[in-house]
């Protein structure tokens, strides 16, 4: 697609400036049930995205359908949009950044890799489920998921970026049943190296999960000395990072607001955001054109960074940090690769101490569970007790509460469970001083 | 005591499950497979006046809304978040609760019901699962649960 055609017919229209993205992802699923594949699904789709300055005001327009007629389609819906902005704050767009960080995250060899050999290490995941253990009595889903994407943007005054990434997931469930009681595990891995699967080692991690949950009990309701497994501390930081929008700081809805350079975690919290770190979700532009940086969110405990676009920056005399995202027709908050820094104890280093403790392996319902403007929180866990610096009787249908903020302020440590999540958050577990445990 | 009489079943796992199915097959739109989806359900009515349940319940909590929630449908162990309720005292309305969690598991909730109201009430919402966000209508009537675990960060209610 020749994007000078593009630019022209803009400035005909009377466009003073505009952008253009194109985004091609090739996506391949696969899902089995009962040793036959149950879905398999090819999935090619791109789509096109513009906005440009109209007037003076800010318009944009999207498609999926891309033919001789898309430009003019873009252009004349911008114009159209434009006209209809009541709001006068972008005026003007992008030029480009000084320097961008390009890296080659693309992983050639996961393209070439035969779809036989993909499909035999899922039922090499089936087989093994079943294998494991006679409580396994079900095998849910077993699925393998593979994305390759392109991105591409271009702006008229000649800034010209690309990316190209690619990934895989594979993921499992598995149902085990003992008498009248029904347990469910499951775990997911991600990577865009498939040689780093292994699968003896995937389907023994669920496993074993699977079986230790049975015998749960409910503890006695108090304030536990409390561990979150890497991945419930993922799910959780996604709130607290989404506070962290400057987006949402200006329009009073974040409890972060008004807390730069405050102590907002204990001082074992530094929370880096690295949009440049060389994995899947690495990114080295956002969606206005800006080179992304890495840069600290919070550093031993001290808020240092809220994440803004162009136009957040503008209304706070700072600069846009790279993390401008399109959001239903307008450019909003984006962010990606954050890594919470990891401590060198292991995990029974950390709870040696422990006379008594509870350690979260899973949440559920943080969804309609978390008030996102002040990140009050409560929901459905299960976990294991801990006695005397060690793991005990599994816990079931227990409750998990607290406040986001007050949360990382009890922070005693983290582990070295250091582990990259499929939110692009990368934690290690982490040991908090004392949370409210719902249970008998 | 009540009992499960039927299953929602829809053509595809029907096959698999050797049962017929029985209209129920639904799906968002036609990037998912229909799957066996809920559309008018409710909890049939009681006999008891809802003011009754509440004039005779001496501790426990008034949910008036839920803000949503999840269900394992393998355990049947269920989460729901109360966006409004209060403390019952004395068979009063007393205090609003904030940030509360039910959960529980299915099986043994419904058989912990010990009082159902005659207002039957439906509500229209959407119900999200893996065929998609679909539209369904939902009702119960006013009910008593002897006894559910609630998270929160009040500790013990007493």
């Amino acid at each position: 697609m020749k994007f000078t055609k593009f630019f022209d017919l803009a400035k005909e229209k009377g466009l003073t400036s505009c952008q253009i993205q194109i985004s091609r992802s090739k996506a391949l699923a696969i899902k089995l049930f009962h040793h036959e594949i149950d879905n398999y699904s090819i999935n090619d789709s791109q789509s096109v995205i513009a906005c440009g300055i109209y007037e003076g005001k800010f318009g944009s327009a999207s498609t999926e359908k891309i033919d001789k007629d898309t430009f003019e389609y873009l252009i004349d819906s911008i114009i159209e949009n434009a006209k209809y902005n009541e709001k006068n704050t972008t005026t003007e767009l992008f030029k480009g950044s000084d320097k961008y960080h390009k890296k080659n995250v693309f992983n050639k060899e996961l393209a070439t890799i035969p779809v036989e050999e993909k499909l035999k290490t899922l039922h090499a995941v089936e087989d093994g489920l079943f294998a494991y253990s006679e409580k396994v009595n079900e095998v849910e889903e077993v699925g393998y998921k593979e994305v390759d994407s392109e991105d591409e943007f271009y702006n008229s005054f000649g800034l010209k970026l690309k990316q190209h990434t690619n990934y895989f997931y594979i993921y499992a469930y598995a149902n085990a049943k003992d008498g009248e009681s029904m347990k469910t595990a499951g775990d997911f891995f991600i990577d865009n190296n498939f040689r780093a699967f292994e699968t003896k080692k995937f389907v023994d991690g669920i496993g074993k999960k699977l079986l230790a949950k049975f015998g749960g009990v409910q503890c006695e309701s108090g304030n536990y000395p409390t561990v979150l497994e890497n991945d419930v501390l993922a799910s959780l930081m996604d709130y607290f990072l989404a506070a962290a929008s400057s987006d949402e700081v200006q329009k009073k809805s974040s409890f972060l607001g008004g807390k730069l350079n405050t102590e907002v975690a204990s001082s074992h919290v530094t929370i880096e955001s690295k949009p440049l770190a060389k994995n899947i979700f690495f990114s080295y532009f956002d969606d206005e054109g800006v080179a992304t940086q890495n840069m600290d969110i919070v550093k031993k405990g001290v808020l240092k960074n809220y994440f803004y676009n162009i136009e957040t920056a503008k209304k706070d005399g700072v600069q846009s940090t790279g993390n401008g995202r399109w959001e239903r027709g307008k450019i909003g908050i984006g962010f990606g690769n954050i890594f919470i820094k990891p401590s060198k104890k292991s995990f029974g280093e950390m709870v040696s101490h422990l006379k008594q403790g509870v350690f979260i392996t899973e949440i559920e319902g943080l969804g309609t569970g978390m008030n996102e403007e002040s990140g009050d929180f409560s929901c459905q866990a299960q976990g294991f007790m801990i006695r005397e610096g060690q793991l005990a009787e599994p816990l079931n249908l227990i409750t998990l509460s607290g406040n986001l903020l007050a949360m990382l302020k009890e922070v005693k440590t983290f582990d070295n469970a250091f582990k990259l999540n499929d939110n692009s958050v990368s934690c290690a577990d982490v040991l908090i001083k004392k949370m409210a445990i719902g249970g008998k | 005591m009540a009992s499960a009489s039927a299953f929602l079943v829809d053509k595809f796992n029907g096959r698999r499950l050797q049962m017929e199915p029985n209209g129920c097959s639904r799906r968002q739109n036609y990037r998912y497979e229909p799957t066996s989806r809920m559309s008018n359900t409710y909890i049939a009515a009681g006999t008891d006046k809802p003011e009754d349940i509440i004039k005779d319940t001496k501790l426990g909590i008034y949910v008036t809304n839920f803000g949503g929630g999840s269900v394992n449908p393998t355990t049947g162990e269920f989460n729901f978040s109360a966006s409004e309720a209060y403390i019952i005292r004395d068979g009063k309305v007393c205090e609003p609760v904030k940030g509360c969690t039910l959960i529980g598991s299915g099986k043994e909730i419904l058989m912990n019901i010990d009082r159902v109201g005659d207002d039957v009430d439906l509500g229209q919402g959407n119900c999200g699962s893996v065929s998609g966000s679909i539209p369904v209508n939902v009702g119960q009537p006013t009910i008593r649960i002897k006894e559910i675990t609630v998270g929160g960060r009040g500790g013990k209610l007493e």
